[in-house]
């Protein structure tokens, strides 16, 4: 697929390729390809550049509420801290954090701004087992405008609401939707399908663009995949799914009356609906996004950007895209 | 059932309505048999259990022999068979009607083989093999003490009918000749002496012999299985499934020694052995695509049994041909996004008796597609059978997203036991001499190793 004139068009995406368009139920997905930055190179043949959120980046404990410990324990390469990582362990306060951020080989860091996502749940979290899930989609927006305040309640509301969007009690308790509905949401990482050397997608939900997300690796992006399509875009999708009833459509046959015939406008079929997808994308409305930059590690840079319907952070290295997560606002994906 | 409203139905479309793989007969199929006093009995699908035997009497009866045949529809067979004349039948298919009734009498509740028998008296069915199967069956009553009690004027008519009724009543007079009792009542008995103290006792009316069992009681404990009890996992885990599973989720998690190998290739051959043979041309698209990887402590699982299926598929078919959707390996890893319906036209070409789908149904390249192409097929000329197989973890596997093709016949299969019945399937749904001639090998093995284990046992289980 040609998405490279996509929104937003502040990012230089001429160095990926896009894939064939997956859809189940109201999210598509089009996975992208391009530069792994850890195949090898030959002046450092051996070492990772970029550290994996599973595999590299470790939960080391949470100092206090709204403050948890991340470490990096490999002996190179940065760890990218993916914008809206969240942990979930059993008899702890599960927390999010509002940002993303550098952590270098052997680096522990602390983040004081982090949120709780569990509004009466004692304990804290610990670095024995645990999973990690990307905030749902609906809570990015209001967790990036939050990053840097001190206060661990400060998503509950927002969480308060997204529960109520749902029909569940009226609580900061994000665990109600990603732990109790997690036989469902886990269903995603099935419904639709990582891909051999995939490095980032665009999330659609309906017609619209949901988000943009780019990891700096495939071996990364393989690690967000789960977290990404369940978690983040998979809530948002469900609470779609939830509003619109599935019918059972009889399938409309094609006009054909033999096999190659039927090969012939399956083919054309499946053209239509690349081209619906780009379509979808190509209507998505042009934007003006205000750049800050956040924080620097060598010759990598993280921006946060800032437009009327995206919002997100991107890294980049040595000016070219390493790592990239843009998503819609609310308001632009309630839009009709 | 739709599409043999206008023609005669065969065997095959008994089987297919029997086992529930028409969606919109599957209740109807379930009904009881039913026999209200002083009426005949009432079957609404008599005409299609009527045009079964008539154009396959040896293979329909065999029909019931099939695991996934609910006991009502067996019930509804056995009074077929008893009930028609085998005069015109050979003495090779008059062999299997016999050995098939002795099973479904052995295995159908006693309540259901006495509503049979009632049954055969209202249509006043008294061929010899009618009378015959009643006898034996009453005489040799492990519970016949009981039954007498119990049911004693259901067991009357069913006797008088067998025997005629002045025969059986001089047969419980004290002065006939013991030798005419000898030669029309006792030499249907195992135990004549038992016999010989029951029998007019049942037509003693005021005096009652003492029972220990309720009358449901009795009627009810006296059914053997069809097979020996195979229990589930209740709790499912990657490598309870099934040994071919099993060893291939080792396999695929890594484990690359000389045994597992062997283990495998072993386990394939045995789980064939035991399995329906097909000699036509199957064509087997196989979802090898990424999800069927699965995760945590799934993972690996929905792929090994999907393959599991396709190892004992070579075995069991003389001419399979695969269509790997992923990777084309003997033992492919997952990979790559789910594009059924263009492997479903590539399988087509090659013109099949039958193309299987073994799928863990996520359809995301293209959705929507299998089910178009699906739809075409008829007026594109094409009516090989398609049937889609849903690889599943365990038997309650949500599948509301995982059906991508709703006008497609569906299967099921999560255990490596599920192969026969889904194997029985296929044939049924693929029409035709081969698979007729398949499921009546399979059948009549499948009776003949019942008939072995009972001569093992030597009593019932």
């Amino acid at each position: 697929m040609d998405c490279k004139e996509l929104v937003p068009r502040a990012f230089d995406l001429s160095a990926y390729e896009f894939g064939m368009p997956q859809q189940s139920g109201s999210l598509t997905v089009v996975p992208i390809f391009g530069r792994d930055w850890d195949l090898p190179n030959p002046k450092n043949k051996d070492q990772n550049q970029f550290t994996g959120p599973l595999s590299g980046l470790k939960l080391n404990r949470v100092v206090g509420y709204g403050n948890v410990e991340l470490s990096n324990p490999a002996t190179s390469g940065v760890a990218i801290v993916p914008l809206h990582i969240g942990y979930i362990q059993d008899q702890a306060q599960n927390h999010a954090l509002c940002r993303s951020a550098f952590i270098a080989a052997g680096q522990t860091l602390l983040f004081e701004d982090a949120c709780c996502v569990q509004q009466s749940q004692g304990g804290y979290l610990e670095g024995r087992e645990q999973w990690f899930f990307i905030l749902p989609l609906q809570l990015r927006w209001e967790a990036l405008q939050i990053r840097g305040q001190k206060s661990y309640s400060k998503l509950w509301n927002g969480i308060s609401h997204l529960n109520t969007q749902f029909d569940l009690p009226s609580r900061g308790h994000l665990e109600q939707i990603v732990t109790r509905q997690r036989a469902v949401l886990t269903q995603y990482q099935s419904r639709l399908e990582l891909l051999e050397n995939q490095i980032g997608a665009l999330f659609l939900i309906g017609d619209k663009l949901a988000g943009i997300e780019i990891a700096p690796t495939s071996a990364y992006f393989q690690e967000m995949w789960m977290p990404l399509v369940c978690f983040c875009y998979g809530t948002a999708a469900m609470f779609f799914e939830k509003k619109v009833v599935r019918q059972n459509q009889t399938p409309l046959p094609f006009e054909a009356s033999n096999l190659t015939e039927l090969r012939e406008q399956l083919a054309k079929s499946r053209d239509r609906f690349q081209e619906k997808v780009q379509d979808h994308l190509q209507n998505t409305p042009k934007e003006k996004f205000e750049i800050q930059e956040e924080e620097r590690f060598l010759s990598l840079h993280l921006k946060t950007a800032l437009g009327n319907n995206f919002a997100g952070q991107f890294v980049e290295n040595d000016g070219q895209l390493a790592y990239a997560s843009l998503f819609a606002k609310p308001e632009y994906l309630a839009q009709k | 059932m739709d599409a043999i409203a206008n023609r005669i139905p065969t065997v095959l479309d008994y089987l297919r309505y029997a086992t529930g793989q028409d969606q919109q007969f599957a209740q109807a199929s379930q009904q009881p048999f039913i026999l209200r006093q002083g009426q005949p009995p009432a079957w609404s699908d008599a005409n299609l259990h009527q045009s079964a035997w008539e154009q396959n009497p040896e293979l329909y009866a065999l029909c019931s022999i099939a695991s996934m045949v609910p006991h009502p529809q067996r019930q509804r067979i056995l009074f077929q068979i008893l009930k028609a004349s085998h005069t015109s039948l050979t003495p090779e298919v008059r062999h299997t009607l016999e050995r098939v009734s002795n099973i479904l009498l052995a295995i159908l509740p006693t309540e259901q083989v006495l509503t049979i028998f009632l049954a055969l008296r209202r249509e006043r069915a008294n061929h010899k093999h009618t009378s015959r199967a009643i006898l034996r069956y009453i005489l040799n009553h492990p519970n016949l003490a009981e039954l007498a009690v119990g049911r004693r004027p259901t067991l009357v008519d069913c006797l008088e009918h067998a025997l005629g009724r002045n025969v059986a009543r001089a047969c419980a007079k004290a002065e006939t000749n013991p030798t005419y009792i000898q030669r029309h009542l006792l030499k249907w008995a195992k135990d004549p002496a038992q016999v010989k103290e029951i029998f007019p006792a049942l037509y003693q009316k005021g005096k009652r012999a003492k029972s220990t069992s309720a009358p449901e009681q009795l009627t009810s404990q006296f059914a053997q299985r069809l097979e020996p009890a195979v229990p589930r996992p209740t709790t499912v885990t990657a490598t309870n499934r099934g040994d071919i599973s099993a060893t291939l989720v080792h396999l695929y998690r890594g484990g690359i020694s000389v045994e597992l190998r062997q283990a495998l290739e072993n386990y394939v051959v045995q789980a064939a052995e035991t399995l329906p043979k097909f000699d036509g041309k199957l064509a087997l698209v196989l979802d090898a695509s990424a999800s069927t990887r699965g995760y945590g402590e799934r993972e690996f699982c929905n792929i090994s049994q999907s393959v599991a299926l396709k190892l004992v598929l070579k075995q069991c078919c003389s001419n399979l041909q695969v269509y790997t959707v992923g990777d084309r390996n003997e033992i492919p890893i997952p990979s790559g996004s789910t594009d059924l319906a263009g492997a479903l036209l590539d399988a087509l070409e090659s013109q099949p008796d039958m193309v299987a789908i073994v799928s863990d149904g996520y359809e995301n390249a293209y959705p929507g597609d299998l089910a178009r192409v699906a739809a075409t097929l008829p007026q594109a000329g094409i009516q090989t059978p398609v049937v889609f197989c849903h690889s599943k973890f365990t038997k309650s596997d949500d599948l509301t997203w995982r059906r991508p093709a709703t006008n497609l016949p569906q299967l099921e299969f999560w255990h490596q036991d599920d192969f026969e019945p889904l194997m029985v399937s296929l044939l049924a749904l693929a029409d035709g001499k081969a698979s007729e001639t398949s499921l009546k090998e399979y059948l009549l093995r499948k009776i003949g190793n019942r008939e072995l284990r009972e001569q093992g046992t030597g009593n019932r289980e």
